[in-house]
């Protein structure tokens, strides 16, 4: 009963025994290794086993010694499947032809999806996979690998960032990811570029519309830096010019630092007062005395009953006076001279556009007097001196 | 002589090891699943088989399995399985 599919692809047979001395037949069988089963007995002369193919010519000798005879009456498994498929060899032509188109049909490419599309058309990329062979009704497996395809695809197909291809079953997925393209920018009026202040040009670039200047010309404020009239000069074209145009622009300040400097300091004493506030009263509740000392700063720190978010008129406050020392802070000259310059630079920063920065610094005069350093300074910083200017046609 | 030393010899293996009686003593081991299968190991051959009945040689004794529409599923040289509905198991010494 056990590896019944080995019995079956060897092949078995099924006999009816005729004969006395059946058991004995059974036990030499078995003494001799022959493989029987499903026994059954029908009566005292006859029974019916069931034995392997293989075994069946070792059967022969045995039935001679117990004066059996024997009859044929089921063949079974696969030896006997093949003469059967050589008798009607039409028949396994047509169920091996079955099989074959039923290979076949199920690697055709029935369909194609696209997904993910709403810019590109499907239909442009349904005709650039046409190209690659994806087609309905072509057979999958002479397609090259989906690798291959998807990376054809996306060098076709440059307004997507990614494809995907694969096949699914007999459907060929095509998975589209667009990119997010900015949408373009208004158009520009025609315009000229130019310069904003008097400067030596630094570093120019143009992404559209005519350099006028090049690097290390001196340009008055107003000049065109890049011009919007492009094209021959008798019939120019009028662009937005545009671009970016970093010039040396020369500055000179003068700063006022004084030596001495009044400054408050807080020396760590406290006089904490209370109050309870009801409505627009005050009650002061603690904190009553002399105040040890004289100047001092005022902390207020109220707090409100709420309810519902609301400030009720009603609840407390404490009143904290921080005593507060004056002194009188002396600044020696070289500190005065760094702090005047980092004045002088926050002057000149404000006075720039975005994106400017000091290219050089000089100290043109420095002069100490009634307690105040004043200092001149001359500095030379980079920035973009381009200031748009719109170009009015004549004749329009 | 030999054969009766040998024979205390298992029985005391037997005790001590706390083996199976059948593997030890070559007593038949008998499994049934209610009355449609039984299992029998330990035989030594088919002496009558019929649909009524089946008697197997043991080492000591015969087994007499009576039933209907009795069926061989398997046989190897030490085992059997039978299909039908049995009915009685008697042993004759």
């Amino acid at each position: 009963m056990q590896y019944h599919w080995t019995k079956w692809f060897n092949g078995f047979l099924v006999i009816v025994l005729k004969g006395k001395r059946i058991e004995r037949l059974i036990n030499i069988a078995v003494q001799r290794n022959i493989q029987i089963w499903n026994i059954t007995r029908f009566d005292h002369e006859r029974g019916r086993i069931s034995i392997r193919l293989a075994d069946f010519y070792r059967l022969r000798p045995l039935l001679k010694e117990t004066g059996c005879r024997i009859r044929i009456i089921g063949k079974h498994g696969f030896p006997f499947l093949l003469t059967k498929v050589k008798k009607r060899y039409t028949f396994f032509i047509g169920f091996v032809g079955f099989l074959v188109m039923l290979f076949l049909l199920s690697n055709v490419i029935w369909s194609i999806e696209v997904i993910g599309t709403e810019k590109i058309s499907k239909t442009e990329i349904l005709t650039e996979a046409q190209k690659l062979g994806i087609e309905q009704g072509k057979f999958s497996f002479m397609l090259d690998e989906p690798d291959k395809i998807q990376s054809e695809l996306m060098a076709q197909i440059p307004e997507a960032s990614w494809i995907g291809f694969q096949l699914k079953g007999t459907k060929a997925q095509i998975r589209v990811v667009e990119k997010v393209i900015p949408d373009p920018k208004e158009a520009l009026s025609p315009r000229h570029l130019v310069a904003r202040k008097t400067a030596v040009i630094h570093d120019l670039f143009a992404e559209q519309g005519k350099p006028m200047v090049r690097p290390d010309d001196f340009v008055r404020k107003g000049d065109i830096l890049v011009s919007g009239l492009i094209g021959k000069e008798e019939s120019p074209v009028a662009v937005a010019a545009k671009g970016k145009v970093e010039g040396e622009v020369w500055y000179e300040t003068d700063v006022v630092v004084p030596i001495q400097r009044k400054q408050a300091v807080y020396t760590g004493e406290k006089h904490r007062n209370y109050y309870i506030i009801l409505g627009d009263m005050q009650i002061k509740l603690w904190g009553f005395g002399d105040i040890p000392f004289q100047e001092y700063e005022v902390k207020q720190n109220p707090w409100m009953v709420r309810w519902r978010e609301k400030d009720l008129p009603i609840g407390w406050k404490t009143e904290d006076l921080h005593s507060v020392e004056h002194k009188i802070h002396k600044v020696n000259p070289q500190e005065a001279q760094e702090l005047a310059k980092e004045a002088a630079r926050r002057d000149i920063i404000s006075k720039m556009g975005n994106g400017g920065y000091i290219k050089e610094e000089k100290v043109l005069l420095q002069r100490e007097e009634n307690d105040k350093v004043y200092i001149k300074m001359h500095v030379i910083a980079i920035e973009d001196i381009a200031v748009e200017q719109p170009i009015i046609l004549e004749g329009e | 002589m030999k054969k009766l030393w040998g024979k205390h010899l298992r029985n005391f293996a037997a005790k001590m090891l706390d083996l199976p009686a059948d593997v030890t003593m070559e007593m038949p081991r008998i499994t049934m699943i209610g009355q449609i299968h039984m299992y029998i190991e330990n035989h030594r051959g088919v002496l009558v088989f019929n649909d009524k009945e089946l008697r197997l040689l043991l080492t000591k004794g015969q087994l007499l399995v009576k039933g209907e529409k009795l069926v061989i599923r398997a046989i190897l040289s030490e085992e059997v399985l039978i299909e039908g509905k049995v009915d009685g198991v008697q042993f004759i010494e």
